[in-house]
C-alpha cells in the first residue's frame, strides 16, 4: 500500500534538478549549505533559549509628566488632585491606562484643570474614556475639527465646561475610534516602521494615545460658547507643547 | 526487532540532520509561545495535531525525499526563517503565531529541496496553512452565526418543550419559569464547525481515501457532527441554566466546554477509521 508519495512526480523532480557534473563547485556548495544550516540551527537554538528562559515582557514606559508647564495668560497652581485620582481600577486594565497627571491653572476667578492620561495600547475612543472616567457622556457633546490638528469634543457638565481629545503620536488629535483607526492607517504605515515591524519590535499600528481632558469652572457668563473659546485657545498652545514631545516619546 | 543507530560524526555532513534540528527548534518555539498565550487552548490543540500530522507525513517519505537545493532558494528560505526567529525572540505580544508555521514550513522546504522540490511538500504546506485560517472567519466574513443561533434556538426550544420542559422562545432567547438564556453568536458554534473542517482536511491529507464519494462525504459528516454536538451542548446548557448555575459555568466556559469538542473529534476519528477500513477491505 503506497498512498502518500507519488513516485512519478518525484523522479521527475530529480531529473529537473541541474546535475552538477564537476565535483569542485559541488563541494563548495555543500560546504556553503552546511554553513547556512549550522547558522540557522544555532540562531534558532538561541531564539528558543530566549523564548523559554528570558521571555520579553511587555513593559509600558510611563510618560514623564513635568511638574509645571507654563501656559500663556494662565497662572500655574499646585493641583489638588493626586495622581491616584486619575486611575479607576476597574477601567485601567481594560483601556490600557499607564499613568497620568493633573494640572491646574488660574486666571482671576476662572480655574482651568487639565487631566492628562496616557494609554498604551489604547482603543482610541474618547467616548469610552468619558464613560469610564467621567461617568457618562453628556447630551451637549459637540465634536469639532481644527484643520491640521484634528478633532476634539466640547461639552458642559456640572457647571464645568470641558474640552476633551486624544493626542496620538503621529497624525494629530482624534475623538472617535473611526478617526483613530483612519489616522493610524494613514500615518503609521511608513517605510521607516517596516523593518522594526518585520522583526517584531513595533506593532503594525502605533496605538498609543494621550488623553487630554480640560475643564473650566468659575466663569460668570452663562453661555458655554465663550467658555469654549477660552478652552480652545488654551488647548492650542497646550497641544503644541505635547505634540512634539509625544512624537519623540518611545514606549 | 529494530535497532536505532546512534548519530555519528558523519551524520553532520547530511542536510537531514541539520534540517531536523531546525524544524525541532521552530516547533518548540511555536509551542512555547502558543502555550503561553491565554485563551488559545483550541489553537494549541490544533497546532499539536498539525505538527504530528506533518511529522508523520515527512517521516513516511523520508527515504524518498529529494534534498537538493539551489542558492536562491536556500537564501530565501534562510531569510524567512531569520525573520521568524527575530520576531519570536522580540515578541512582547503575539508575533503572528498563526502565520509562523506556514512561513517556517516554506522556509524549511526551500532550504531542503529548492523551488522545484517544494512540490513534494504540498500536503504539509496545506496542513500548516490551516493554522493561518482565522477563527473569526465564520463570524465576520460569512455572517452565518446569526442564522445558526436562531436555528439552534428553535430546535433546542422545540426539543426541550417536547420532552416536557416549560419553555417559550422569543428570537434567540429561551425563557423558563425561573429564568432564561440567550443563544448569541458565540454559542452558534461556528468555531467548532471550522475546527472540525480543519481536522477533516488533515485526516484526508494524512490518510488519503481513494473513493471520490467518500472524500466528499468526509467534510459534510464533519460539519453535521459539529452541528449536532453543538445542539446537544446548547440543549444541556439550557436545561441546566435555571436551577444549577455552577454546572452552567462548568459546561459553558470551564473544562466541560472542552469535553464537547473532544467527544466530537473522537466520534469523527472513529467514522474516518471505519471509512479507511472499508476501503482497504475492498481493495
Amino acid at each position: 500500500m503506497k498512498l502518500f508519495s507519488n513516485p512519478t512526480t518525484e523522479s521527475k523532480d530529480n531529473t529537473d534538478q541541474p546535475s552538477l557534473s564537476t565535483s569542485e563547485p559541488n563541494q563548495a556548495w555543500n560546504l556553503f549549505r552546511r554553513v547556512i544550516l549550522a547558522t540557522l540551527l544555532g540562531g534558532s537554538a538561541i531564539a528558543l533559549t530566549k523564548v523559554v528562559f528570558f521571555p520579553a515582557v511587555n513593559q509600558n514606559v510611563p510618560v514623564t509628566f513635568p511638574e509645571k508647564i507654563s501656559l500663556p495668560e494662565w497662572q500655574s497652581e499646585i493641583s489638588p488632585a493626586k495622581e491616584a485620582s486619575l486611575s479607576r481600577p476597574d477601567a485601567d486594565k481594560l483601556l490600557g491606562f499607564v499613568n497620568g497627571k493633573s494640572y491646574q491653572y488660574r486666571q482671576g476667578e476662572k480655574v482651568l484643570t487639565i487631566k492628562m492620561r496616557y494609554f498604551s495600547p489604547s482603543i482610541g475612543d474618547v467616548k469610552a474614556y468619558l464613560t469610564y472616567y467621567n461617568r457618562g457622556i453628556p447630551d451637549s457633546l459637540l465634536i469639532r475639527e481644527k484643520q491640521g490638528t484634528g478633532y476634539y469634543g466640547l461639552f458642559n457638565k456640572n457647571q464645568q465646561t470641558h474640552l476633551t481629545t486624544c493626542l496620538t503620536p503621529k497624525g494629530g488629535n482624534i475623538f472617535k475610534r473611526e478617526q483613530f483607526l483612519q489616522v493610524r492607517y494613514q500615518s503609521d504605515i511608513r517605510p521607516e516602521r517596516f523593518l522594526p515591524w518585520v522583526i517584531g519590535k513595533v506593532p503594525l499600528l502605533d496605538n498609543r494615545c494621550l488623553w487630554i481632558d480640560m475643564s473650566l469652572s468659575g466663569t460668570e457668563s452663562n453661555s458655554p460658547s465663550s467658555d469654549y473659546l477660552i478652552l480652545e485657545k488654551a488647548w492650542f498652545s497646550w497641544n503644541d507643547y505635547w505634540r512634539s514631545r509625544f512624537e519623540q516619546f518611545r514606549s | 526487532m529494530t535497532t536505532f543507530p546512534l548519530p555519528t560524526i558523519s551524520d553532520l555532513k547530511k542536510p537531514e540532520f541539520w534540517l531536523l534540528g531546525l524544524a525541532g527548534c521552530l516547533v518548540a518555539i511555536h509551542f512555547t509561545l502558543t502555550d503561553r498565550t491565554k485563551d488559545a487552548q483550541d489553537f494549541l490543540g490544533l497546532s499539536i495535531l498539525v505538527w504530528f500530522a506533518v511529522g508523520s507525513l515527512i517521516n513516511r517519505k523520508r527515504q524518498s525525499l529529494q534534498l537538493e537545493s539551489g542558492i536562491g532558494a536556500t537564501l530565501l528560505g534562510a531569510f524567512l526563517i531569520a525573520i521568524i526567529l527575530l520576531r519570536t525572540a522580540n515578541a512582547t505580544v503575539n508575533p503572528g503565531l498563526s502565520f509562523i508555521p506556514l512561513l517556517g514550513g516554506f522556509g524549511l522546504a526551500l532550504i531542503a529541496s529548492g523551488f522545484k522540490g517544494i512540490r513534494q511538500y504540498w500536503r504539509e504546506l496545506i496542513i500548516l496553512g490551516l493554522l493561518a485560517v482565522p477563527k473569526e472567519l465564520g463570524l465576520g466574513m460569512f455572517n452565518i452565526s446569526d442564522f445558526l443561533s436562531l436555528l439552534i434556538t428553535k430546535i433546542v426550544g422545540f426539543v426541550l418543550w417536547y420532552v416536557g420542559f416549560q419553555v417559550s422562545r422569543q428570537g434567540n432567547q429561551l425563557f423558563f419559569p425561573s429564568g432564561g438564556i440567550v443563544i448569541n453568536d458565540a454559542c452558534a458554534g461556528v468555531g467548532n464547525l471550522i475546527y472540525l473542517i480543519q481536522v477533516a482536511i488533515i485526516f484526508l491529507l494524512v490518510f488519503p481515501l481513494s473513493n471520490r464519494k467518500n472524500i466528499l462525504l468526509v467534510p459534510i459528516v464533519a460539519l453535521a457532527l459539529a452541528f449536532l454536538m453543538n445542539l446537544i451542548r446548547v440543549g444541556l446548557l439550557a436545561a441546566l441554566s435555571p436551577n444549577n448555575p455552577d454546572a452552567f459555568v462548568y459546561w459553558h466556559e470551564g473544562t466541560g466546554s472542552l469535553a464537547f469538542t473532544f467527544i466530537v473529534v473522537i466520534i469523527f476519528g472513529c467514522y474516518y477509521l471505519f471509512l479507511l477500513r472499508r476501503e482497504n477491505a475492498k481493495s
